[in-house]
């Protein structure tokens, strides 16, 4: 039993007591000094230039190149300094830093499929009253690079390079079908053709499984789409146009050429599939004989093909009524978000590094990589081959262009789920693109609730040069 | 066959399994530490090389020089050092509170507790990016860190899981000799659970070393940035260079496996007796 002194702490337990309350203390300053360490830098010494942030998604080599070209412009200013931060390339940081309103000055980490939906959403602001200002025009660009840039009658995003899609072929494979390397299909009837014989099965028994594919039907239904003639989205009344008598006579098409091959089975053989960075690569390897391609593979077959792969490319084959030398077009767009405390800095540094001489120090050097946006550096002796004039070609086909669409995301998701439900046999395509219709017409009544740019002017307000 | 033999049969037969699975364990960092030795030509040859010719110890001088390295390992280092001191205090405290002390509302706490571990990061990035925003702490390492001293519900649980294995009598003599209840998580709960702490700071320190996304989102100045996001700098839109990729990322994970060497046995007795293993 406790008697009354008891309840006293004895002299070794407050001492204990006083070491512990010193402890304590000690680490939740240090845990203060911590925090306050944790900012970070508050500023770089800029010689009282004005910083602008700038974030880009090029890695590697790419952002070697970009880095020099940085300090060689901010050597050559007085009044502003480009702090770049590198942000990984698949644009996620970007955005969420648009969700959350928290953005650099200027970015170049927004691919082109998502510039409508920023521009709709007031996230980036329009470039043409800058462009109006400056010795810079869109007539640099071809129409359809042009057009790349503008969403509901406003320029949005200027680019360095532009990208492209087509249709590369191995050469041997052609010579072991019977075909002639020489000559790629001219039409669609043609191209469906050489898929079928250009396809193998293992022990010649479809049952067996697929050895090499002519042709993956499954997966690029946006670009057939397009070859097909399809448009996607009207931004005057933000209505979606995929549910069509075209798009349906396309899916059935499509699920035509893929049920000659089994869905389940092609599924399970595309899954097999090694990385396309690597000498695994389907098409180097010969699992896959026909693949659509970005104008960049080139860089990959140089790096991973066998010594003697023949290869050849030929754009999209069209149908009747189709778009002949159609393809989609892609960039990484320099823009300046809406919430940028320096704009008009902001611009001169796009308009810098975007312009014909900057562009051919990144996009060309010793081996071009990508196709530049820039008619005159287009022009460059660097793409004087056969290959890069095709690219040059379809890049400036009036049939190229962007996916210009809010909710890019969401649209890509339901439409994937057209080609899944379709291919699958879940649904017939009118009944799946009516179903995707209604779906994403109703998304975009959700997160669009005033009237399409167009009829306001809410998208430059507050724009000045 | 007698039974010593049988015993060396099964004995023999265990130990080539596991030799086995560890190979199977093992060989993709060996084919990493082999890649980060070799010439970018060797990497991809047609037919698979696991020993490079010549042995390029350039690639690694040639990682750590490429980006800025050694800035980046201590931007990791303190990152994961202050998260996983963090993450110990908070989710001790927190797991005390709920395995000893007797209070009205801990079991439907517990609950809500116990809630948040099943709201995917995904749905809550967004809004958690805005609090950080509205905060200002957007663009410096607060978001890595703090949130570490509000507890992680599933360290708590494991936490939680070994405190109750405290003998409670040993607990109740600590309280009738005086002891508050602070006291008694400092000088005698927590000495005691050394096992289960090493196992959280394990878990702490190799999640916060490797994040990716969390520094990707809330690190603004690349001087700034952890070695995570410093790797992904070797990789370009369509092509990596895999060779420095390799070497950096060698070195990259040496700590990790260092700090699980040294501190192997407490970890396998932690996972044991905290029923994470089950």
């Amino acid at each position: 039993m406790n008697s009354p002194n008891s309840t006293k702490p004895p002299r070794s337990t407050n001492l204990g007591l006083l070491h512990l309350n010193l402890l304590i203390a000690a680490i939740l300053i240090s845990t203060i000094v911590l925090i306050y360490w944790a900012s970070g830098p508050k500023s770089r010494t800029v010689d009282g230039r004005t910083e602008i942030s700038y974030w880009t998604g090029w890695g590697g080599r790419e952002l070697e190149s970009l880095r020099k070209l940085i300090d060689e412009y901010n050597r050559s200013q007085d009044h502003t300094f480009v702090r770049w931060t590198y942000v990984a390339n698949d644009y996620n940081k970007m955005r969420i830093a648009f969700a959350g309103g928290d953005t650099p000055d200027v970015c170049s980490t927004v691919w082109a499929d998502d510039v409508a939906d920023y521009a709709e959403r007031n996230a980036i602001v329009p470039l043409d009253p800058y462009l109006a200002a400056s010795t810079r025009s869109l007539d640099e660009y071809s129409t359809p690079v042009q057009e790349l840039y503008r969403y509901n009658n406003h320029t949005y995003a200027l680019s360095t390079g532009v990208g492209s899609f087509f249709i590369m072929y191995n050469k041997q494979a052609f010579r072991e079908a019977g075909l002639d390397p020489e000559r790629p299909p001219a039409t669609l009837a043609e191209f469906d053709l050489y898929a079928e014989k250009l396809t193998k099965y293992r022990n010649d028994n479809p049952r067996d499984g697929i050895q090499v594919l002519g042709f993956a039907y499954i997966g690029q239904i946006m670009s057939w789409a397009s070859v097909w003639g399809v448009d996607f989205w009207d931004p005057n009344t933000r209505t979606v146009l995929v549910d069509t008598p075209r798009m349906v006579e396309f899916l059935e098409w499509l699920k035509t050429n893929v049920d000659k091959y089994g869905y389940r089975s092609q599924r399970g053989f595309l899954s097999s599939l090694g990385n396309t960075v690597s000498p695994n690569n389907p098409f180097l390897t010969g699992q896959l004989t026909m693949i659509v391609v970005g104008e960049w593979y080139k860089k990959i077959i140089e790096m991973y093909a066998p010594p003697g792969f023949e290869w050849g490319y030929f754009a999209f084959p069209a149908p009747p009524g189709g778009r002949a030398n159609a393809t989609i077009l892609n960039a990484s767009m320099f823009t300046i978000p809406t919430a940028s405390r320096h704009k008009q800095e902001a611009w001169d540094f796009i308009a810098w590094i975007t312009a014909p001489a900057q562009t051919i120090r990144f996009r060309v050097g010793p081996l071009p990589g990508d196709m530049a946006a820039a008619s005159a550096v287009q022009s460059d002796p660097g793409y004087d081959t056969p290959y890069w004039r095709f690219v040059k070609d379809l890049v400036n086909s009036p049939n190229a262009r962007g996916i210009k669409l809010p909710l890019f995301n969401k649209f890509m998701y339901l439409m994937n789920q057209v080609e899944e439900r379709v291919l699958s046999g879940e649904a017939t395509p009118q009944q799946a693109l009516t179903h995707m219709r209604t779906t994403f017409q109703s998304s975009v009544a959700e997160v669009f609730r005033d009237p399409p740019p167009t009829t306001t002017t809410s998208g430059s307000q507050g724009v000045t040069p | 066959m007698n039974r010593r033999s049988a015993d060396a049969i099964v004995s023999v037969t265990g130990h080539a399994s596991l030799l086995a699975l560890s190979i199977v364990f093992a060989l993709p960092f060996a084919w990493l530490v082999s890649t980060s030795l070799k010439p970018p030509a060797q990497i991809f040859s047609s037919s698979p090389n696991w020993l490079p010719s010549p042995v390029c110890w350039q690639n690694y001088v040639e990682a750590v020089n490429t980006i800025p390295f050694i800035r980046y390992a201590w931007n990791t280092i303190f990152v994961a050092l202050t998260s996983t001191f963090a993450t110990l205090f908070s989710c001790s405290l927190v797991a005390y509170g709920f395995a000893v002390v007797r209070w009205r509302w801990s079991r439907p706490l517990f609950l809500v507790m116990l809630a948040t571990v099943m709201l995917p990061g995904q749905v809550t990035m967004i809004p958690v990016f805005i609090i950080f925003k509205n905060l200002g702490w957007v663009g410096s390492y607060r978001p890595l860190i703090i949130p570490a001293f509000f507890s992680t519900a599933f360290f708590v649980f494991l936490l939680m899981q070994f405190f109750r294995t405290i003998p409670r009598d040993l607990i109740d003599v600590a309280r009738i000799d005086g002891c508050s209840h602070f006291d008694i998580y400092w000088r005698l709960v927590l000495p005691l659970s050394r096992p289960a702490l090493m196992v959280v700071a394990f878990f702490t320190f190799t999640a916060a070393w490797n994040d990716f996304l969390g520094p990707l989102i809330y690190l603004n100045d690349d001087r700034m940035y952890t070695l995570s996001i410093g790797l992904q700098q070797f990789v370009s839109q369509h092509a990596a260079e895999w060779h420095l990729l390799m070497a950096a990322s060698t070195i990259m994970i040496v700590p990790v496996i260092l700090l699980f060497l040294f501190m192997q046995k407490t970890f396998v007795e932690g996972i044991h007796l905290s029923g994470l293993k089950a």
